[in-house]
C-alpha cells in the first residue's frame, strides 16, 4: 500500500554563517537566505525505496548552484549517516537556469527553491510501522552580491504516521521537472573538427549546460544557446583532450515549455556516428 | 583623412577592449602593471626580466574560499615560502570593482595585515587585468614561466570545498615540474570560488 511518512526533523536552517564580510555587511532584515526541509514518501511498494525531497527554499535574488560545471560556487552536498542496511542513491537535480554576470561568468543557478530527490533502500523485512531515524549533514552555497556558506545536521526520523499529501505533491512535481533521455538517435550530432554540431527536431530552442566532467567550451556563454532547433559548440583542449560533450541538453518547445534531458557524446577522436 | 584614420583606429581598440578575453596554457601572459596596497607597482613583464617565475591569486578578503587558504589554513602563504627561494614571485590580485564585495584599498590593506601575508595584494579595480586573464573566481591560480607563457591555471588544490585545503595541491605539483624543466603534467584544473566582482 502507498502511503506517506513524514518526518519530524530540526529543519529551518538559517543560513548565514558570516563567512562573507561579517555581519555588518549584511543588509538589514537579510536574515535568512535559505530554509531546508525534507520530506518523504515511500515505498510504493513492499521492500521498495523511500523517496526523500530536499526542500531548499530562497529568499529573493539569492541562488544555489547546480551540480554541473559553474564558474563559481559549489553546489548542495548531503552527506547521511545511515543505520545498518541501508544505502542511499544519488541526489537527482531539476535543470537549472543560465546566470551571466560580469567578467563573462557563466553559472547555472536555482532561485527561488531547488528540491532535490534521493532514494534510499531499507533493509530486507523493514517495515516502515519500525519506525527508523539517522542524522544527515547538508552542505551549501548561498549567493546574492556575496556568496554565504551554510550547513546544518538534522535528524531525520521516520515515525509511522498516515498520508502526507503536501509532501506527495511537492515529490510529484519534483520528479516530474527532472532531465529525462532521448529516444535512441537523439540528438542528430556530429563533429566538424573540434565543432559539436547538434540538432533536435521541433525545438524553438537549444541550450546545453556541461556537466562537470564534460569538455571544455570555447565560448560557453554565446554557443551554449541559441533560438531554433541547432546548436554549434566549440570545444577546446582540455590536458590535449577535446570534449566529450556530457550534460544537460534543454529544448524550449514550439508551445514555449522546457524539457532538460541527458546528453553524453564521445568527442571528436572517436569519430562521428 | 588623418582623423578618419585616428576613428578607426579607435573603434578598432574599442572592439578589442570588448572582445572575449582569456587565456589558455600555452598563451602569452598578458602583462600589466598594477600598483599593491602599500602603494608600490608591480609590473609583470619586468620579473619575467628578472627570469622569475610568476604566480598570480586572484583574491578577495571575504569570499569564504580565500579565508580558508589564507586565515583557516596558511596554503598560499606556506605554497609561496616554499618556492621564493627558487626565484617564484607570488601576487595576489583583487579585480572587484569598487563598492562590491571585499574590494578597496582599504578592506584590502586590512586584509593584509589580518592575514599576515607575505605577498602583495595589487588592486585592479576595473577588471582590465582579471578580463584579460579570463579570472572567474577566487582563487584563481595562474602560473606564468620565465619565459612569459601560462603554465597552468585552475584551482590551488583539490577540494572544493570551504573547509579544509585539499590532497593535492595543483600550483606544487605544476611548479615542481616547471622549476625541473618538465612539461606541466596537468595544466589546466576546473577552479573554484567564488565569483570575481567584476564592475557591472
Amino acid at each position: 500500500m502507498k502511503y506517506l511518512i513524514p518526518f519530524t526533523l530540526l529543519a529551518a536552517v538559517a543560513a548565514l554563517i558570516g563567512g562573507c564580510g561579517g555581519s555588518a555587511e549584511q543588509p538589514a532584515g537579510e536574515a535568512r537566505a535559505v530554509t531546508l526541509d525534507a520530506l518523504t514518501a515511500g515505498p510504493a511498494q513492499a521492500g521498495g525505496p523511500v523517496t526523500v525531497a530536499w526542500r531548499f527554499t530562497l529568499a529573493d535574488d539569492w541562488h544555489l548552484y547546480w551540480t554541473g560545471r559553474n564558474d563559481s560556487g559549489y553546489p548542495p552536498s548531503v552527506a547521511l549517516e545511515l543505520p545498518a542496511g541501508w544505502s542511499a542513491g544519488e541526489l537527482h537535480w531539476p535543470p537549472p537556469e543560465r546566470l551571466i554576470m560580469p567578467g563573462d561568468i557563466l553559472d547555472h543557478v536555482y532561485h527561488h527553491e531547488l528540491v532535490l530527490l534521493q532514494e534510499l533502500a531499507p533493509p530486507d523485512g523493514w517495515d516502515p510501522g519500525d519506525g527508523a531515524g539517522f542524522p544527515a549533514t547538508v552542505r551549501w552555497l548561498a549567493c546574492r552580491e556575496m556568496c554565504v556558506p551554510g550547513d546544518t545536521t538534522l535528524t531525520v526520523a521516520f515515525p509511522a504516521a498516515g498520508p502526507d499529501p503536501e509532501s506527495a505533491k511537492v515529490i510529484a512535481a519534483a520528479r516530474k521537472s527532472l532531465p529525462g533521455t532521448l529516444p535512441d538517435g537523439l540528438p542528430v550530432w556530429s563533429w566538424t573538427g573540434d565543432t559539436l554540431h547538434l540538432h533536435l527536431p521541433e525545438s524553438k530552442r537549444l541550450a546545453f549546460y556541461p556537466d562537470r566532467d564534460s569538455g571544455a567550451l570555447v565560448d560557453a556563454i554565446a554557443e551554449g544557446e541559441a533560438e531554433g532547433d541547432r546548436l554549434q559548440l566549440r570545444f577546446r583542449p582540455l590536458n590535449g583532450v577535446v570534449g566529450p560533450a556530457k550534460g544537460l541538453l534543454v529544448q524550449t518547445a514550439a508551445d514555449g515549455t522546457d524539457r532538460a534531458y541527458h546528453v553524453s557524446l564521445p568527442g571528436p577522436a572517436s569519430g562521428s556516428p | 583623412m588623418r582623423h578618419r584614420n585616428a576613428s578607426i583606429i579607435l573603434l578598432v581598440l574599442l572592439l578589442a577592449g570588448t572582445a572575449l578575453a582569456g587565456v589558455v596554457p600555452g598563451d602569452k601572459a598578458p602583462d600589466f602593471t598594477l600598483t599593491d596596497t602599500a602603494g608600490e607597482t608591480h609590473t609583470l613583464s619586468a620579473y619575467l626580466a628578472e627570469g622569475k617565475t610568476v604566480v598570480l591569486e586572484w583574491f578577495n578578503p571575504d569570499c569564504p574560499f580565500i579565508k580558508k587558504h589564507h586565515q583557516d589554513h596558511r596554503t598560499m602563504d606556506e605554497t609561496a615560502a616554499a618556492y621564493k627561494d627558487q626565484g617564484v614571485v607570488w601576487l595576489a590580485i583583487n579585480s572587484g570593482a569598487e563598492g562590491k564585495q571585499g574590494a578597496g584599498l582599504e578592506r584590502n590593506k586590512k586584509a593584509f595585515k589580518d592575514f599576515k601575508m607575505s605577498f602583495p595584494v595589487l588592486l585592479d579595480p576595473d577588471g582590465t587585468v582579471g578580463r584579460a586573464y579570463g579570472a572567474k573566481k577566487t582563487p584563481h591560480m595562474f602560473i606564468v614561466t620565465r619565459e612569459g607563457a601560462v603554465a597552468y591555471m585552475g584551482a590551488i588544490d583539490d577540494d572544493a570545498g570551504v573547509q579544509a585545503p585539499g590532497k593535492t595541491n595543483h600550483v606544487v605539483a605544476a611548479l615542481d615540474e616547471i622549476l625541473g624543466g618538465k612539461p606541466v603534467t596537468v595544466s589546466e584544473t576546473e577552479s573554484y570560488g567564488c565569483s570575481v566582482k567584476y564592475a557591472d
